[in-house]
């Protein structure tokens, strides 16, 4: 018996280390560059990473990424002046654009179809509109020198906070032991992407594997009658006002980039009765006859990502014009 | 050699009336099942297949394909799937039943923004 168990133990060990090695081979788990908060309160990449990103079980999505030296994934270094022509594209992981080669991203896309226009791609996935708003603040000297701002608002996520706050308690927990271990170990990570381990994370936790599926159509129902939707709109609307009073917005160099579709026609609203200019790239998206966004997850793919480039480079050309 | 012939062509016949059984069993109705039958034999286009969540269609040929094979290897004695004596080859095997189930697993949830924002 003793011989039997010893024998499994070293089994499935052996087991796990050929997983380990054929993950680490064929690179199926994927990388995400360290983070920090800097002096001025930003959250964002240690400078100088390089690396790839993988999307799916099976590597569906394989991109590269560079890290710059203002800790911002871009294929250029940030230098604005007051004699070039800048455009500053800030948003989340949609901009900060892991899902695909850095090398033809959103902002190369934009600079291929103009003429004499830097694009700085100030992406960071989980930013909202308090982190964009502030980091436009922080780095007033730099913004000041760009002649067009674009901030990415997913209107449903992005207008939760009506202040900025740096969310040290999530630097600190992705520098923790148990994240060291699991970015180290492999095949963790890539079990933690895929989903793997989560019934076995919730066994330890609350000692159940998997959730209860007799109400689980509960979940699905939806729930906003038209009040709580009002109320909603009201306090993100309340926020936008907020976070526009504590760290100004030029409306004449500052767009958002919305999508119509998933953006509350109150707000659409408040930004037309304000002067508030806006990109929306719905009706692009709804024409395409190739899908606009990845299949494991619901970031724009690469069809996606050119669509949105076409919008914002013929946006750019008018306001030069 | 003749009863191995014989057991291949019956094994492919039986797979065939069976698949074509299903146009039947699939096919709104009967008429349209016949209308199915006849485009079979006089209508000839290709058309890529796409899966209904976009996955790499690719991916699951490939996987018909090796189970095909693993299927043709073990007609014999179905009951024993690993009838591997060698320890090393039982060893690769199991690791790559398990990479396998990895590869192809599927929750349906998205991770991506939780994985990525923590």
């Amino acid at each position: 018996m003793k011989k039997f168990i010893l024998k499994s133990v070293l089994y499935i060990l052996l087991i796990l280390l050929l997983l380990e090695v054929i993950v680490r081979v064929f690179h199926l788990y994927t990388e995400d560059p360290p983070r920090f908060i800097d002096e001025y309160g930003v959250e964002k990449r240690v400078p100088n990473h390089d690396g790839y990103a993988v999307t799916g079980n099976r590597n569906q999505n394989y991109s590269k990424f560079h890290i710059n030296k203002a800790g911002f994934n871009s294929f250029r270094e940030f230098t604005p002046s007051a004699d070039k022509y800048e455009m500053a594209l800030v948003g989340d992981s949609f901009i900060e654009g892991f899902h695909q080669n850095f090398s033809n991203s959103i902002g190369k896309q934009i600079e291929n179809q103009t003429e004499g226009v830097e694009v700085y791609e100030y992406g960071y996935a989980g930013y909202d509109f308090a982190n964009q708003m502030h980091l436009v603040h922080a780095y007033e000297k730099d913004f000041q020198l760009i002649d067009q701002i674009v901030l990415y608002l997913n209107y449903e996520n992005d207008l939760s906070r009506a202040v900025y706050e740096p969310n040290t308690g999530r630097i600190k927990m992705l520098s923790s032991t148990i994240f060291k271990i699991r970015d180290n170990i492999k095949l963790l990570a890539y079990g933690s992407k895929i989903g793997i381990v989560e019934p076995l994370k919730k066994l330890a936790q609350r000692g159940v594997a998997f959730n209860e599926t007799e109400k689980g159509y509960q979940t699905n129902e939806l729930k906003d009658s038209e009040e709580e939707k009002l109320k909603q709109d009201q306090k993100r609307i309340a926020n936008f006002k907020s976070l526009i009073n504590l760290y100004g917005f030029d409306k004449t160099k500052t767009s958002l980039l919305l999508d119509s579709r998933k953006t509350s026609e109150r707000f659409l609203d408040f930004c037309r009765d304000n002067g508030i200019k806006y990109i929306d790239f719905s009706s692009s998206f709804e024409e395409s006859k190739k899908p606009t966004t990845l299949i494991y997850d619901h970031h724009w793919n690469a069809h996606g990502r050119t669509i949105i480039a076409k919008e914002l480079a013929n946006y750019i050309k008018k306001q030069k014009n | 050699m003749a009863s191995e012939y014989y057991r291949n062509f019956s094994g492919t016949f039986d797979v065939s009336l069976v698949t074509f059984s299903r146009i039947f069993f699939r096919s709104p109705s009967l008429s349209y099942s016949f209308d199915f039958i006849r485009q079979i034999g006089n209508k000839f286009y290709y058309e890529p297949y796409m899966h209904p969540m976009g996955y790499r269609m690719f991916d699951f040929y490939l996987l018909v394909a090796l189970f095909t094979v693993y299927e043709y290897l073990i007609r014999r004695d179905e009951r024993n799937p690993f009838k591997f004596s060698s320890p090393i080859v039982r060893f690769l095997l199991y690791t790559l039943v398990i990479m396998s189930i990895l590869l192809f697993y599927d929750d349906g949830v998205n991770r991506s923004f939780i994985y990525f924002q923590f």
